[in-house]
């Protein structure tokens, strides 16, 4: 690809093209040295013909240990235990209209006034169900409201058992960039607390695997991809936990074991 | 090794030794970090006793990290053509001028006024924000620690606490006076002023400013970890994100990412996951989404390619910045990360800073450490961080021999003295009658020493020993004059000595 430079500061390629040679040629007369330096000595690194293959997952315990297949239920009871441990809460529902009665509980529980959610169909359709007392935000119009916005519902792509994870990718509403995705990046990022669907069929095993499946097309990655563990924290102050300094404080994720 | 143009910003470490007793005299200071290194060390290890293969994760990511730095040009141009390919514009910097000027020159082209910044370890190596406030760009510290200690105008102490040396009474004190308000005295009470007030600043930056943990080559994408969400806010409020980092955050694959993750949260933090991990491959694709339209990625050397010339200095490369080195240090927790005098403390500083900003700039850096090994035991990717001290120290040694590094004067004369007393040892040891002569005279000057009280702790190189405590009183006679030396010596078949 070329390197396509800004117009607007003329002057600029010409820096910018000698740091780039003079970094590239700086790393290359080291590794030269090495190489050389290490043939001396007999037990230097490879020459820089192709990448070593790294030997992929044979060791590191995590894709491993979790070959065996389990069911799904015992999935969703990991999912469940470890975001327990991570101050989340799980849901488990078996119908659409259940999930809406989650939300409308959490609403109710946390005196909600201001929702916000996402334009994926399910979290529409869910957010209808459930029945007024608070006000519904629209993100298009409104992203200074949203600042100050109660809660946010949104899908998670995927979910990781192994660490009570929901993985959330985003790009343009249309999708038209690969896998779909859905405008979430804010909804489940400002408000105080979020509410995300998870289908139990996107539930995985692990981390890499999650990964994988999002990467799935190499060349064609969502422009943002962000693994969430339970609620946002901090302990820069002595040390002591303290849940909710930048993302949500609350992370609810309802589990829609029918899908 | 020719002089670096490579330099690190508000670097101090040739005053380490005056330093370092201000630091052991700050009794609260030391109370503070005792206890904070000890809980993470603590959390450290009852995350790591999850894993099954511990060595086995270990080996892998250091596999990563040195096959990514084994090829470290191709893995570069591949990064700088995948992530183009997404939409991301990639950058060169060859030093921190450099890096500053692209950073500024984006600023400027977008007309930004505020800019949020996530941590980054390389934004302080740089000196940005000190860049930034000159060019009328006004930068605004998010993660909490930072922001504490930008509001107190110091510099962060620790990698992953920046505001570890702070207690929570300070930290109350500091916001009351800053925001003209009375504040709460708890640490929940505290953080949630930081979120209120860090709002108003997300909410009209223009420039979102970031470090990046892992740059992969193959997609074009980096990844960003962390716990507090702050990341998030300024990379997806901004209308331009900058993510500036180090040529060594290379990793080939994609899926290199998944291991490093795992070992870099349980070192680092003792969590098995942190809270946050966003991949991020490539600016909106529609004018309608949330997040940045623009995306830079700064690719800076500033001194790290010359580390590659060698197998072990290379090494240092391998680092994911976990911090756990610093925790387990027995000389960071006793004089805690400013004493170093450099943005990287602890035992990665000390070998990073003087191969990064030059030997004369912090050749006492590697002497601060016991080289008890700790360090080394704990690094998940395995930097031999004593083996690179070693290396530094013989450097720094013979430096002023044949003049080619250079080394600041506190170590001059420190060597100075140290190849006098080597060389008088040697004329000693080498006759069995100027040993004992040595002997005969040390034991009357203690003698003479210890008959006024406190001398001691004025004379020469008994200085610092006899700081505190007691010069032992001399034996009356040299061992091998007394009877056991004898006897070993009847044993061995009246042969005297040895």
């Amino acid at each position: 690809m070329d390197r396509r430079l800004d117009e607007s500061a003329p002057g600029t390629e010409a820096v910018v093209e000698t740091d780039r040679s003079r970094v590239l040629a700086d790393v290359r007369r080291a590794l030269a040295s090495a190489r050389t330096e290490g043939k001396r000595r007999g037990h230097g690194p490879e020459p820089a013909t192709a990448a070593t293959p790294v030997e992929r997952n044979s060791v590191d315990g995590s894709m491993a240990t979790h070959a065996v297949e389990h069911s799904d239920t015992d999935r969703i009871t990991e999912f469940q235990s470890a975001l327990d441990a991570v101050q989340g809460v799980c849901h488990r529902v078996t119908s659409d209209s259940g999930a809406a009665e989650v939300l409308q509980a959490i609403i109710a529980d946390l005196a909600v006034r201001r929702v916000v959610r996402s334009d994926d169909e399910l979290v529409i359709d869910v957010v209808e169900r459930v029945v007024g007392g608070f006000e519904l935000l629209d993100p298009d119009r409104d992203r200074n409201a949203m600042l100050e916005c109660d809660l946010g519902v949104s899908r998670a792509t995927l979910g990781v058992a192994e660490h009570g994870t929901i993985v959330m990718t985003s790009g343009d509403a249309a999708g038209d960039r690969g896998r779909r995705t859905e405008r979430q990046r804010l909804v489940s990022l400002l408000p105080e607390t979020h509410v995300a669907l998870l289908a139990a069929s996107d539930i995985m095993h692990t981390w890499d695997q999650a990964l994988e499946d999002v990467g799935s097309d190499r060349r064609c990655l969502p422009p943002t991809t962000t693994f969430a563990t339970g609620p946002s924290r901090t302990a820069d102050i002595e040390l002591e936990l303290v849940l909710g300094v930048h993302g949500p404080r609350h992370q609810h994720v309802v589990v829609l074991e029918h899908r | 090794m020719s002089e670096p143009a490579a330099s690190i910003h508000h670097l101090h470490a040739d005053h380490f030794a005056e330093l370092v007793p201000r630091a052991l005299a700050n009794v609260e200071l030391r109370g503070a970090l005792a206890n904070a290194t000890d809980t993470i060390r603590n959390r450290r290890a009852t995350a790591l006793a999850g894993v099954d293969d511990l060595q086995a994760l270990r080996g892998r990511a250091k596999a990563i990290k040195s096959e990514a730095l084994e090829h470290l040009d191709e893995h570069l141009e591949r990064f700088e053509k995948t992530a183009e390919a997404n939409g991301i514009k990639v950058h060169w910097a060859s030093d921190a001028e450099a890096a500053r000027a692209v950073v500024l020159d984006i600023a400027a082209r977008t007309g930004a006024r505020i800019a949020v910044k996530a941590k980054s370890m390389v934004s302080e190596e740089i000196g940005l924000n000190d860049a930034l406030i000159d060019a009328g760009v006004v930068p605004v510290e998010t993660d909490l620690g930072e922001w504490i200690v930008q509001l107190a105008e110091e510099t962060p102490s620790h990698i992953l606490v920046p505001a570890i040396h702070k207690r929570r009474r300070e930290i109350r004190d500091l916001f009351a006076r800053v925001l003209g308000r009375p504040m709460p005295d708890d640490a929940a009470g505290l953080t949630a002023i930081a979120r209120n007030e860090l709002r108003s600043h997300f909410a009209t930056a223009d420039l979102g400013i970031s470090g990046a943990n892992f740059l992969v080559a193959e997609t074009g994408s980096f990844l960003l970890i962390e716990n507090e969400g702050n990341i998030r806010l300024t990379t997806s409020l901004p209308k331009v994100h900058v993510a500036i980092a180090g040529i060594e955050k290379i990793v080939p694959r994609l899926e290199d990412l998944g291991p490093l993750v795992r070992i870099i949260a349980r070192n680092g933090t003792g969590q098995p996951i942190s809270c946050y991990q966003t991949l991020v491959s490539g600016p909106k694709t529609s004018p309608d989404d949330d997040g940045p339209e623009e995306i830079h990625v700064v690719l800076l050397d500033n001194g790290r390619s010359r580390l590659l010339a060698d197998e072990l200095t290379a090494e240092t490369l391998r680092c994911i910045r976990c911090s756990a080195c610093l925790n387990v240090c027995p000389v960071y927790r006793q004089i805690g990360g400013h004493a170093y005098g450099s943005v990287y403390p602890g035992p990665i500083g000390a070998i990073l800073t003087p191969q990064i900003a030059g030997l004369h700039a912090a050749s006492q850096l590697p002497d601060a450490s016991s080289l008890c090994g700790a360090c080394r035991e704990v690094c998940p990717v395995d930097i031999d961080i004593p083996g690179v001290l070693l290396h530094l120290r013989h450097q720094a040694a013979a430096s002023d021999e044949d003049d080619a590094a250079g080394v600041d004067p506190v170590t001059e004369t420190k060597n100075r003295a140290a190849r006098r007393g080597f060389g008088l040892w040697r004329w000693a040891m080498a006759s069995p009658a100027r040993y004992a002569m040595l002997g005969r005279i040390g034991r009357i000057s203690v003698r003479a020493i210890r008959r006024v009280p406190r001398l001691s702790r004025f004379i020469g190189p008994l200085r610092g020993w006899c700081d505190g405590r007691e010069l032992p009183p001399a034996p009356d006679r040299s061992f091998r004059d007394g009877s056991t030396a004898r006897r070993i010596s009847a044993r061995n078949g009246g042969r005297r000595g040895n």
